[in-house]
């Protein structure tokens, strides 16, 4: 087992994640390295693409990876089994997605306490909790809208509240000011900054928004799948397709067809005495 | 972890769910209701006429249950006869599941009037006694019912008579044969015409008082079938198992009326079996229905569920969450359906539905032109249990499939 520092909560060793779109390979993640360390307020940047997004899906479990190591809190979420892996998020991990992604058929404050219940508590201290929690996010008197009834604004404020209703130890969040205008994002972003400050929770949030990489306390800059902090983009190793997109790894679909795939002889293997790297 | 969230909330929220898509909601509950109330229709439609057709069979002719002397259901023959009937009638009295019973003798024979003949299965009843067994008398649709006492009385059925041409008060010549072999003869005067609705009664039917023709055949007090008519359908069962307790299997043979007419017990059956696979049917496109809208419903829903499984809840809620719905959405479909099969029964039980115009093709198995709706426990237990392993049919799939979504890739869903 790697060393892990007290106060690091996410390490990611050798990480790689190739997605396959046909027989297409389109690597996502190059060997991500990356350490994080209790109560910082990190963002991932980067262009579309970038493997920002999939960094975080794997990080927070949604997503498995190729290779590597994920450890949160020490622990290996890659390892972990789908129930456990669920358990595991709803105890320590706290989500905010771009789209804001609330349940729609429950008001904002039954949203919040819902993942409350998930934990054990009983619906009345869930619903006390989910009222605590909006009026921290300052959205306490909106508690009994719908989030159909509510603007972008509001709606990732909710998430925002959802997230820290459990309390854990992480949030991640995925380009949670890309659905909003500048200023309710700026505000969105003080609030994050306030409550990491005032809770100590680690944020790890993935964003091209120029206001949330000004907040970051540290930020970690994506290319291609690599962090590029150290580097110039233009510097930057070559990607392996065999170390990142293995065969093993392609869907089982595609191995078949990959398989049963006609291989004709080219014309440069039929011609005797020619190379074939000529 | 122990998660508090109850059935409660999970059936709050299929509702919730099912409520926010009104338009696709309403349309399955019209289908499952449409198809739930076709349903128990025709099973109520199948349920009235099979039990008029009982009922027609047993009260034309045949009673619920026949006890004969060994042997004579096959033979027909006199010899096989019970001597001594009286002691068997004394247990009649003693079961209350009887509400009648009569004495027969039944022989074939001839029947001739001026100079016309044709074969008759010749009856012989007591006539008091065979009002409380059979509905013959209310079937005599010319003339009158036998008399008691008035030993030459002759009662036809209506297409022997017409066959004879015999017309009221003329004189019937009967031949048979005695226990013994004996050849005889005797005249009788035409007092009515039996009309049962049944072909094979009617173009057989000579019908006597017993008490002459144990006289005339020289047979004491000794009759071939004792004809028994319980209180309901359902307890005839119960009055064979009696009979044969009481009663030795080496003398007497009790048959009860689904053995006496094999065709007709047939016939139930086949209608039972089609009754079945009309359920069969019914439930499968009501299975496809509530099948198709939960695929669709999981299919629009796959980034919400994604989000419920990446916030923390256990794929098996989710699948209890989905099954909850589709039970649900059937459930409430199947009871609105039945209500209105429930309101078209009642409103049609009196009247019935009449069938004159078709009817006449189905006349030899004792249907009866009119059918009434009748909604029995069985079929609604039938209907409620099929309706239920479809509901969970429907819904295992799609909430399994639920079960199975890749998070990453449903919250991508734009």
């Amino acid at each position: 087992m790697p060393e892990v520092n007290q106060s690091t909560i996410i390490q990611t060793r050798d990480l790689h994640k190739c997605y396959w779109v046909g027989s297409m390979p389109y690597p996502a993640l190059n060997g991500i390295d990356l350490e994080i360390h209790k109560g910082e307020f990190v963002v991932l940047a980067g262009r579309s693409g970038s493997g920002k997004s999939t960094l975080l899906n794997i990080v927070g479990g949604l997503e498995s990876a190729d290779r590597g190591e994920a450890r949160i809190l020490g622990e290996d979420i890659l390892k972990m089994g789908n129930s456990q892996r669920t358990g595991f998020r709803l105890a320590n991990i706290g989500f905010v997605f771009q789209a804001y992604n609330l349940i729609r058929v429950l008001s904002a404050r039954e949203n919040v306490a819902y993942v409350c219940q998930l934990q054990g508590k009983s619906k009345q201290e869930s619903l006390e909790i989910a009222n605590h929690w909006l009026h921290e996010v300052e959205i306490g008197h909106l508690g009994y809208r719908r989030p159909d009834q509510l603007s972008g604004g509001q709606q990732q404020r909710v998430a925002v509240a959802r997230a820290l209703a459990t309390e854990p130890k992480i949030i991640l969040a995925d380009e949670p000011t890309a659905n909003l205008d500048s200023t309710t994002g700026r505000h969105l972003i003080e609030l994050m900054q306030r409550l990491n400050q005032s809770l100590g929770t680690t944020f790890l949030i993935s964003s091209h928004d120029p206001d949330v990489k000004q907040a970051a306390s540290r930020l970690i800059k994506l290319s291609d799948g690599f962090i590029v902090n150290s580097w110039d983009e233009e510097t930057k190793p070559p990607v392996s397709l065999a170390v990142t997109c293995p065969i093993r790894n392609r869907p089982f679909g595609e191995r078949l067809r990959h398989f049963f795939k006609p291989r004709r002889k080219t014309d440069q293997q039929t011609k005797p005495g020619t190379s074939r790297h000529s | 972890m122990v998660s508090r969230l109850g059935i409660l909330t999970y059936v709050a929220l299929a509702v919730r769910n099912l409520i926010r898509n009104r338009r696709r909601t309403t349309i399955t509950l019209l289908t499952m209701m449409f198809g739930i109330a076709t349903l128990t229709l025709l099973s109520a439609l199948n349920d009235g006429w099979l039990s008029q057709m009982k009922t027609n069979f047993i009260l034309s002719f045949t009673g619920h249950l026949q006890i004969h002397a060994k042997g004579f259901e096959a033979s027909q023959n006199l010899r096989d006869k019970i001597d001594d009937p009286d002691a068997i009638s004394r247990y009649m009295d003693t079961y209350p599941e009887i509400i009648g019973w009569t004495q027969r003798i039944r022989t074939s024979g001839l029947a001739s009037v001026s100079g016309n003949s044709t074969g008759v299965q010749i009856m012989a009843t007591d006539p008091e006694q065979e009002t409380w067994v059979t509905s013959m008398d209310q079937n005599v649709k010319t003339g009158v019912w036998l008399r008691p006492g008035m030993n030459k009385d002759l009662l036809l059925g209506k297409t022997v008579a017409q066959n004879l041409g015999a017309k009221l008060s003329d004189r019937v010549i009967l031949m048979t044969q005695r226990p013994s072999g004996e050849m005889i003869s005797e005249v009788y005067y035409l007092r009515g015409i039996i009309e049962t609705g049944a072909p094979q009664i009617d173009r057989t039917l000579a019908l006597i008082s017993l008490d002459g023709a144990q006289q005339w055949l020289q047979m004491q007090q000794a009759v071939t079938d004792i004809v028994i008519r319980a209180d309901h359908h359902d307890q005839t069962d119960t009055l064979y198992r009696l009979f044969v307790q009481q009663l030795s299997e080496q003398v007497y043979e009790i048959m009860p009326w689904q053995e006496l007419d094999p065709m007709v017990r047939q016939w139930l059956e086949f209608s039972d079996a089609y009754g079945l696979i009309i359920l069969f049917v019914v439930i499968l496109l009501v299975l496809t229905e509530i099948l198709n809208t939960m695929l669709i419903s999981l299919h629009e829903r796959q980034k919400e569920l994604g989000v419920m499984i990446a916030i923390g809840t256990q794929p098996h809620r989710i699948f209890l969450m989905l099954l909850f719905e589709a039970v649900l959405l059937i459930f409430v479909g199947a009871v609105l359906g039945y209500l209105i099969a429930l309101l078209v029964v009642m409103l049609l039980a009196d009247s019935g539905i009449d069938l004159t115009d078709y009817a006449n093709a189905f006349e030899f198995f004792y249907m009866d032109p009119v059918i009434h709706p009748q909604l029995t426990r069985d079929s609604a237990l039938k209907i409620l249990l099929a309706t239920l392993v479809a509901a969970l049919l429907a819904g295992i799939y799609p909430a399994w499939k639920a079960t199975r979504l890749s998070v990453s890739q449903a919250l991508r869903i734009q």
